[in-house]
């Protein structure tokens, strides 16, 4: 997590703890921008997305105290919460409008056009990422990532067995990780 | 479980996107404190997370940090000020809330009780005041058996001592043409001049009307006393004190007697005898 430090990350995550405003905005001004584009890949709507984002960092700021640093990093608690708050937004608003509801092939569809449209979107790091990706990791990448679709719901989605879904996702990830030069 | 297999499980993967099951999620916590490797995979993964999401950056539209930070002031105390410890006052109302709510079970319990025990009472309480006025009206009716008792013992004792004295002379009053049936006896005592009479028979009088004792004393008649017991009492009744009568008779007269006697109304007569 290369950003501007100012702050460490436990020493970021005390200060989110004891309310400080100072930190928080730090926070939004670091963050903001990764968390705005997993939110923008779930939710077409800018407008949608910004409340959204908006959502989701009133919900970071009054639940910090359920961050626990030994689960997990402060970015994976804050992707989680945005992807969440994002997924909750759309799975709401599909259940209102029952009338729109798709068979679950067309929402895979849909989930695909979504990944094609943020490809041909701007980030041509981006592009460059998720091409060089396998078709079928990147479906599962989109499924798992931005859908928030339990392995179980997965692969019950694409007709694979659960523990090919795993394993998929694992090796989509290892494949990723390798684009993406992330090291040790 | 071998750290290799369960890397290659992908339960980290789905760990760290949030859509792992509760259990899976304290074995990933549990494996990551048992083996450094599954330690350092965790970490690589989130990189990868975060490094992807690197990647899609979009600069959000300007105005939603200030939206974000009036919100945030708008719920915060003071303007301005670092928000009071926004979790401890919910940890703090909670744990209140909590013993509100245990306070609010136990004062219901006590309620129950308190009431169940306060009907137990109250039953008991009237069964007692119910048993304390059966008593005192016991009390009241032996009390009164008690000095009725006492009030007829006296009277009997006055007629045994007086029937039984041998200082009172018995005169017999026999019934006149008026009442033949009618019978008393008189007692007189020489000594005291003391006076009872004892009515065996008299016929009940008209209720205007009051039976009078006289005594012959030389020759006239001298006022004895109204017979104040009604004449079926078989009592003893205390008459004047008498001195030296010749005679005793009993007249009819109105209500509270008459200073002469009637002469044709009189119903017994009886000689001292010498």
């Amino acid at each position: 997590m290369k950003s501007i430090l100012s702050y460490t990350e436990p020493d970021l995550v005390a200060a989110l703890k004891s309310g400080d405003k100072q930190a928080f905005t730090y926070l939004y001004d670091n963050y903001s921008a990764a968390l705005f584009g997993v939110i923008s890949r779930i939710i077409d709507d800018e407008d949608i997305a910004a409340d959204v984002l908006q959502d989701s960092f009133i919900k970071i700021w009054k639940n910090i105290q359920l961050y626990d640093d030994s689960k997990g990093k402060l970015f994976t608690w804050l992707l989680n919460v945005c992807r969440n708050t994002a997924i909750d937004h759309v799975r709401s608003k599909a259940s209102r409008m029952t009338s729109k509801i798709q068979s679950d092939d067309t929402a895979v569809y849909q989930i695909d056009k979504n990944l094609s449209s943020s490809i041909s979107a701007d980030t041509i790091g981006l592009k460059e990422v998720v091409s060089k990706l396998k078709e079928e990791h990147r479906q599962l990448i989109s499924l798992a990532y931005y859908q928030g679709y339990t392995q179980q719901e997965i692969s019950k989605e694409l007709n694979v067995p659960l523990g090919t879904v795993k394993t998929r996702i694992r090796s989509a990830l290892m494949q990723l990780r390798e684009i993406l030069k992330v090291n040790e | 479980m071998d750290p290799r297999e369960f890397i290659s499980s992908g339960i980290i993967e789905s760990y760290l996107l949030g859509s792992a099951t509760e259990s899976e999620a304290r074995e990933v916590i549990r494996m990551a404190g048992l083996y450094p490797e599954v330690r350092k995979e965790i970490d690589l993964v989130e990189k990868t997370l975060f490094e992807f999401a690197a990647k899609h950056k979009k600069t959000p539209p300007a105005d939603v940090k200030q939206k974000i930070l009036n919100v945030i002031s708008a719920q915060g105390s003071g303007n301005g000020q670092v928000l009071p410890l926004y979790p401890e006052e919910i940890v703090g109302s909670r744990r209140r809330e909590k013993l509100l709510s245990y306070l609010i079970a136990a004062c219901i319990v006590l309620l129950i009780v308190s009431t169940f025990v306060n009907l137990m009472f109250y039953s008991k309480i009237s069964r007692l005041q119910q048993q304390v006025s059966n008593f005192v009206s016991e009390k009241e009716r032996l009390v009164f058996q008690v000095s009725n008792q006492q009030h007829q013992l006296e009277l009997a004792q006055t007629q045994m001592n007086v029937a039984m004295n041998p200082r009172f002379t018995k005169v017999m009053l026999n019934g006149l043409e008026k009442s033949p049936k009618s019978l008393a006896a008189v007692y007189w005592n020489a000594e005291t001049q003391e006076v009872y009479m004892h009515v065996y028979f008299l016929p009940n009088p008209m209720p205007d009307k009051q039976y009078q004792l006289w005594a012959i004393v030389d020759g006239k008649p001298v006022d004895a006393g109204m017979l104040e017991l009604d004449p079926s009492s078989m009592m003893m009744h205390s008459m004047k004190p008498i001195g030296h009568p010749a005679a005793f008779a009993v007249t009819l007269e109105k209500m509270g007697g008459s200073p002469v006697p009637t002469m044709e109304d009189m119903y017994m007569l009886g000689k001292v005898s010498p």
